[in-house]
């Protein structure tokens, strides 16, 4: 019958379009060339704010895991709250706005269901407990594509035993290439990341870079985020002490925090980076909605 | 708290450079910087309206009505005149406008409309302009003049423009523009924006921006009675009366002696667009009533 047809139609359309409308746009970038389509990400009726995450994947040791999941709760809000706590409970704080990361995951080369920890699981945690962020990997190239039935590989090395996927859990991914044939460096995210904050600078948004361990690619984030700030308010760093790597080292320079007083460090403990990340605006609690629009 | 200061602070608010209207100069090729776009997103609605057109033979009356019909639109008040609802979107144009001796801006154009809105009702005031002529700075007031005479410059009262070139050295058509900014248009209904087009007299250029914006799902709103192919469409949309548009194209063509085969196909391609576009994009208003601009506006939910 025309009629079961119909529905039948109607409802693989719709599951269709269920996986289909929650799959990350993917955009490749070659060296030269704009990025529109995923910097029209920024659009969208989001807050105004960008939060930047970086850190340590790969070589992280696993003693500085448990404070990937700290900075989960402190970001993503704690889901154990009572109803009865009161709307201002900061525990209820969550990031709202656009978050910039890795964009990747790293999975394992005997076993693709085993997940490694780093820093680019913590961000994509977030669109599921933040319905009002938006997640926007930034990738490097550093290995030819491969597509695989468990993602797309970006690279891999021998020496490691997993290899590294774009994530499939976040909302636009922009791939960055020098050309198609040629690879891209690590440096080259961040200093992508850089490019991009600069038009949401100039409009006078707030943005913070968050580091949780890390090695010399995040350190040289970290200094050029703390350059920037010398001159612009929008590059604020959070540091996370104790979280190993080169974010913790920097956490402990007290000359480096002297000559930078924009960047700021907390304890790796929720509490401690739930209290400055409302201190510096990038969560808030639901009774301080902000929204874009007047209506 | 001090989360919520903070928290505070991060309310978007229109955004103004201090030191005037923000400027860029583009080639379509890099296309429209992020930080010319975003001023987008500073608006209090999420809106964008193009004003296309031009005011090519109007009449004393017609040139007066114009602004009292956009600014009668744009805002519903009270008896007491207190504005119950309005738009907080972005209204964006050419840009241009003409200065006195005295650098002063006249609001005598289509392309002034946005800053005559931002002005009143604080809308997010924004342009695309294409290159044309040589640019210069005007030696005693600094206006940046893009036209061929001294009196056509950017109008520095709205919050940002953009100047779209093919480079340096090459002038770009009247119509160079019009790629680049559907393309932001599209970019922002994409991201939810409500998005329409408001069209007035015009020639070829604007008898493109009227059938872009249809192709592209973007409603238009035209306005009835300011002549040329705004009143072309009018008619071929309502009448089914094609015999205007294109008509001054394949005058000149027949004046030249030359074959009008380009301005059947012109037609037939409009024809073609108008047969697939849902109807209910097109709205008609009239010029000499701005209630029915305000009635248009309310009915798209463009006014909040």
């Amino acid at each position: 019958m025309a009629t079961d047809n119909s529905t039948a139609k109607a409802t693989t359309t719709a599951a269709t379009t269920s996986w289909l409308e929650s799959s990350p746009t993917l955009f490749v970038q070659s060296e030269g060339q704009s990025c529109e389509k995923f910097m029209a990400n920024f659009f969208r009726n989001v807050r105004h704010f960008v939060l930047r995450g970086t850190g340590g994947c790969g070589n992280m040791k696993p003693e500085y895991y448990f404070g990937l999941e700290n900075l989960k709760l402190a970001l993503g809000g704690d889901l154990d709250v009572p109803e009865s706590a009161p709307l201002d409970d900061t525990r209820r704080a969550k990031f709202e706005g656009f978050c910039l990361f890795g964009g990747t995951r790293m999975i394992g080369r005997a076993d693709p269901s085993q997940i490694y920890f780093g820093i680019t699981e913590v961000f994509p945690a977030l669109s599921a407990r933040c319905p009002d962020a938006r997640i926007l990997g930034v990738v490097a190239k550093a290995g030819h594509l491969r597509t695989t039935p468990h993602g797309t590989i970006v690279s891999h090395s021998d020496a490691d035993p997993y290899v590294t996927i774009i994530h499939p859990t976040q909302h636009s991914v922009l791939l960055l290439q020098p050309t198609v044939d040629k690879l891209a460096n690590w440096d080259s995210e961040y200093q992508r990341c850089i490019d991009i904050c600069e038009a949401p600078a100039k409009n006078n948004w707030p943005g913070l870079l968050i580091a949780y361990n890390g090695g010399g690619v995040t350190a040289r984030e970290i200094s050029a985020w703390a350059q920037l700030g010398r001159k612009d308010p929008f590059y604020r760093v959070l540091l996370v002490k104790d979280s190993g790597g080169t974010a913790g080292e920097f956490a402990c320079d007290q000359n480096f925090l002297d000559e930078h007083p924009h960047v700021h460090v907390c304890e790796n403990t929720v509490e401690s980076m739930r209290a400055k990340l409302l201190e510096l605006g990038a969560i808030v609690t639901p009774q301080a909605p902000v929204s874009n629009t007047a209506e | 708290m001090t989360n919520q200061t903070t928290a505070t602070q991060t309310n978007p608010a229109p955004h103004t450079d201090p030191r005037g209207c923000f400027l860029v100069v583009a080639t379509p090729g890099e296309g429209l910087p992020p930080s010319f776009k975003l001023f987008a997103t500073s608006a209090l609605q999420k809106a964008i309206i193009r004003v296309a057109g031009g005011c090519k033979g109007f009449t004393a009356e017609a040139s007066a009505a114009m602004m009292p019909f956009f600014l009668g639109g744009f805002a519903e008040k009270d008896s007491a005149g207190a504005i119950t609802r309005q738009y907080k979107g972005v209204v964006f144009s050419g840009g241009t406008a003409n200065a006195n001796d005295d650098g002063d801006l006249y609001n005598d154009m289509v392309t002034n409309v946005p800053a005559v809105l931002r002005e009143a009702y604080g809308v997010v005031a924004m342009s695309t302009t294409p290159r044309t002529a040589d640019m210069a700075l005007e030696r005693r007031h600094g206006g940046l003049v893009v036209g061929d005479t001294v009196s056509t410059r950017i109008d520095y009262r709205q919050d940002a423009a953009a100047v779209m070139q093919k480079s340096a050295s090459q002038l770009m058509d009247w119509d160079g523009d019009v790629p680049v900014y559907f393309d932001f248009m599209a970019d922002l209904k994409d991201a939810g924006f409500q998005t329409a087009v408001i069209t007035l007299n015009g020639g070829d250029i604007t008898r493109d921006e009227i059938y872009g914006a249809l192709s592209r799902g973007i409603p238009v709103i035209a306005v009835e009675g300011s002549l040329r192919e705004t009143d072309a469409f009018i008619k071929a949309f309502r009448d089914g009366d094609w015999s205007d548009t294109c008509a001054e194209k394949r005058a000149k063509l027949v004046k030249a002696g030359k074959d009008t085969k380009p301005c059947d196909d012109i037609v037939a391609g409009c024809q073609q667009i108008l047969a697939g576009v849902d109807k209910s994009l097109v709205s008609i208003v009239k010029l000499t009533d701005p209630a029915s601009l305000l009635t248009v506006m309310a009915a798209r939910g463009l006014l909040v």
